[in-house]
C-alpha cells in the first residue's frame, strides 16, 4: 500500500504532461510505517534515456547517488520511482520487469494525448517473475 | 584485508539489513562473489541468469564506474569504498515485425505519420469493439487490417439473413452462428496476426467493469439506448476512451468520449429518449452502406488515437447526411454539472440502465398501460366471434413478410388518411413491436378517436404467442 497527499499525486501528473510526448520521471521519497509506503516527496528527474525518450526512461546511477543524498539529509528514504507512459495503459512491460529492483514501489502514470489519466504502483515480485499491483491511497 | 562495500535501499532486506558490508576480496569480482554468497538471495537480483552483472547494477569504487576501470578485474584495497548504485530504466517493449507482418504494413510503414513506430503502437494497442453489427463489421475489418495486436468483440447474437444488407463482417454462410464466432473468423482470414478475443455475451452492469478493464480503447458500435449509457459511464469510471458512432435511417455521428479531455455522452445527452420515441433499425430501416461509413469513421479516430496523430473528434460531433453528403460539425463541451464527469460526480457505479431508458418522462400525451391490450385478449374476442377492426401502422414490405389480416396504413400516412377510419368504433392499432402503434394511437385520439387501443407488442408477439407459423423479421 502506498500512501500520498493529493499534492503529490498532482506533481506526478504534472511531471508527465510536462513531458509528454516523451516519458517523464522521478524518484519518489517518505518512510515505511507499518508496511506502508508513505510518500512525503517525489523529485522530477531528467530522463536520461540517450534515446527514444517517448518510449524509454533512465535514471543514471549518479542521478540516483545525488538524489538520494538531498533526500537523506532531509531525513526521507527512497522508497521508489515514478514514471509516465505517453499514449499507454500504466502497466508495465517485460523491459521494465527485467530491469526493476526489489523493494522499491514503482508508480506508473498514463498520459493520454498530453492529459494525465490512471494511475498504478506496482512492486517486483521476491522470484522476479512479475509485478505486483500495490494500492495507491489518496489522502486529501 | 576487508573491504568496505556499500548496498543501496532495495538491497538491503536481502543482507540483513545492512548499510555496509566488510567482505574479503582483491578485485570486485572477488567481492561479488562473496557478497553473493554470503547472501545467495541477493544473487539473482544482482545477475541474470548466465552470471553476467545486470545493467542496472553499477559498481563504484570510490567514485568511478568499474566501466571505465576493469570491470570486475578492477583491483579494491582496505582504504577503497566499493558502492553498488542502481540505475532506473524502463519503458515499453520494443514488437518485432516478421518479414510478412514488415510486408503486410508496408504501406503504413513507409508513410512518415506511422512509420515503425506508429505500427509498434497499433501493435501494442487493445480494442475492444462492443457490437458486431452494422458499426462494429466496418470497425472490426479495418482495425484487424491495420494490424491492432488485440481486438475483442462482445456480442450475444447470431447472424440473421436480415443482417447481411449491412453487416459485412457476416456472410451468407455464417447465418445461425453466433455473431462474435462468425466475426472472429472473418478478421482472423484478414489479419492472422491480430489476437481476437471474443466475449459471446449480453454487456450488462455486472460484467462491464471486467470486460472493458482489459481494453485501451472502446469502439460503441451498439445499437440501443442502454447500452449506450452503461458502454459510457463504464468508459468513464474507468478511465477508457469511447470511440462512438450512431446511425439513424440516413444519418450518422460520430465522436470521441474521452471524460479527462472533454465531454462524456451524458454531457452531450443527459437524458435518454422516452421509450418508444426512436424506433429500431428493424423498425425504421437503415440504408446498409451508412453504418460502413460511420463504422469505418469510428476504426479511422481508434487509429489516430492509438498512433497521436490528427486531430480527434474529441468535443466534436461529426454529422453525416447520406442523402446530401453533407457533412456538418457541432462542439460539444463538457457540462460542468454532468454527474458522471462534471465537477461534482453523483455517479460512482453502474445502475439499472434499461429502468435509466424506460423510466425517462413520456411524451405528452402518450398512452398508458391502460389503453393497451394484449394479443391473449385479442385472439379470445375474435374467437368469441367479436368483429374486430384492426389498424396495421407498418410498412408495405412489413406487411407482405407477415400480417394478422390488419387494415393498413403506415404510420407516416396516419395523419392525412385518417378519414378512412371509423371514430365510432374501438380501433386496435398494432405494428411489429408494439412502440409505432402506440404513436398511432396518440394520433388518433387526438383527432377524436377515443376507441383506439395499442396492441401491446405487436405482431411480434402475437406470432410468438398466438400464432407461431407467422414469420418473425
Amino acid at each position: 500500500m502506498v500512501r500520498m497527499g493529493k499534492e503529490i499525486e498532482h506533481q506526478i501528473r504534472y511531471v508527465g504532461e510536462k513531458a509528454f510526448p516523451d516519458e517523464g520521471c522521478g524518484m519518489i521519497l517518505g518512510v515505511e510505517l507499518d508496511r506502508v509506503q508513505i510518500v512525503r516527496e517525489v523529485i522530477e528527474l531528467q530522463n536520461s534515456s540517450p534515446a527514444h525518450r517517448d518510449e524509454r526512461f533512465l535514471i543514471t546511477a549518479q542521478q540516483y547517488r545525488q538524489t538520494e543524498i538531498a533526500a537523506k539529509g532531509r531525513n526521507l528514504e527512497v522508497l521508489g520511482f515514478f514514471h509516465s507512459h505517453p499514449n499507454h495503459r500504466p502497466e508495465p512491460s517485460a523491459y521494465d520487469l527485467e530491469h526493476a529492483l526489489p523493494s522499491f514501489v514503482y508508480i506508473i502514470v498514463a498520459v493520454i494525448g498530453g492529459v494525465a489519466g490512471r494511475m498504478a504502483a506496482w512492486t517486483l515480485s521476491e522470484n522476479r517473475s512479475r509485478f505486483d499491483r500495490t494500492d495507491i491511497d489518496i489522502g486529501s | 584485508m576487508p573491504v568496505r562495500i556499500l548496498l543501496p535501499t532495495p538491497l538491503r532486506p536481502f543482507a540483513g539489513n545492512s548499510e555496509s558490508l566488510l567482505l574479503e576480496g582483491r578485485t570486485v569480482a572477488d567481492l561479488l562473489a562473496a557478497l553473493t554468497e554470503e547472501y545467495p538471495h541477493l544473487r539473482h537480483h544482482l545477475m541474470s541468469e548466465d552470471g553476467q552483472v545486470r545493467s542496472f547494477i553499477n559498481v563504484y569504487v570510490n567514485d568511478e564506474d568499474i566501466r571505465f576501470l576493469e570491470q570486475g578485474r578492477t583491483r579494491v584495497g582496505e582504504n577503497d569504498v566499493v558502492s553498488i548504485i542502481p540505475s532506473i530504466a524502463g519503458g515499453v517493449d520494443h514488437v518485432g515485425f516478421s518479414p510478412e507482418e514488415s510486408l503486410r504494413y508496408h504501406r503504413h510503414l513507409i508513410m512518415p505519420e506511422i512509420g515503425v513506430d506508429g505500427q509498434q503502437k497499433l501493435k501494442r494497442a487493445r480494442v475492444l469493439i462492443i457490437g458486431a453489427g452494422g458499426l462494429g463489421s466496418p470497425a472490426g475489418l479495418y482495425l484487424a487490417a491495420a494490424g491492432v495486436g488485440t481486438i475483442g468483440i462482445v456480442d450475444f447474437d447470431v447472424v440473421d439473413v436480415t443482417n447481411l444488407q449491412r453487416q459485412i463482417i457476416h456472410s451468407t454462410r455464417d447465418v445461425g452462428r453466433s455473431k462474435v464466432e462468425s466475426a472472429k473468423d472473418q478478421l482472423a482470414d484478414i489479419n492472422p496476426h491480430v489476437q481476437i478475443e471474443t466475449h459471446d455475451v449480453r454487456l450488462t452492469s455486472a460484467n462491464a467493469f471486467n470486460i472493458l478493464r482489459e481494453y485501451d480503447i472502446i469502439v460503441d458500435s451498439t445499437d440501443n439506448f442502454p447500452t449506450r449509457y452503461l458502454v459510457n459511464d463504464a468508459s468513464v469510471l474507468l478511465g477508457k476512451t469511447n470511440v462512438y458512432g450512431s446511425i439513424f435511417r440516413f444519418e450518422g455521428q460520430a465522436t470521441v468520449f474521452d471524460a479527462t479531455r472533454g465531454p462524456c455522452y451524458r454531457c452531450l445527452y443527459p437524458s435518454p429518449p422516452p421509450p418508444g420515441l426512436v424506433p429500431s433499425c428493424a423498425e425504421a430501416g437503415v440504408l446498409g452502406v451508412l453504418p460502413g461509413i460511420l463504422g469505418s469513421v469510428q476504426a479511422l479516430e481508434a487509429i489516430k488515437l492509438i498512433v497521436g496523430k490528427g486531430e480527434s473528434l474529441i468535443g466534436r460531433l461529426w454529422l453525416f447526411d447520406a442523402l446530401s453528403l453533407r457533412i456538418r460539425e457541432m462542439k460539444i463541451r463538457k457540462d460542468p454539472n454532468c454527474p458522471l464527469c462534471g465537477d461534482r460526480p453523483t455517479i460512482s457505479g453502474l445502475i439499472d440502465y434499461e429502468e435509466f431508458c424506460s423510466t425517462s418522462p413520456p411524451v405528452a400525451g402518450t398512452v398508458d398501460a391502460q389503453s393497451d391490450v394484449t394479443p391473449e385478449e385479442v385472439k379470445r374476442r375474435m374467437d368469441s366471434g367479436e368483429r374486430l377492426f384492426v389498424l396495421d401502422v407498418r410498412e408495405p414490405h412489413e406487411y407482405a413478410i407477415a400480417n394478422i389480416g390488419g387494415y393498413l396504413i403506415p404510420l407516416g400516412e396516419l395523419p392525412g388518411r385518417i378519414k378512412e377510419l371509423d371514430s365510432s368504433r374501438e380501433i386496435i392499432v398494432h405494428c411489429q413491436h408494439g412502440m409505432r402503434s402506440a404513436k398511432a394511437v396518440e394520433i388518433l385520439r387526438k383527432n377524436g378517436f377515443a376507441n383506439a387501443r395499442n396492441l401491446a407488442g405487436g405482431i411480434d408477439a402475437w406470432a410468438q404467442r398466438i400464432d407461431r407459423s407467422l414469420r418473425r423479421y
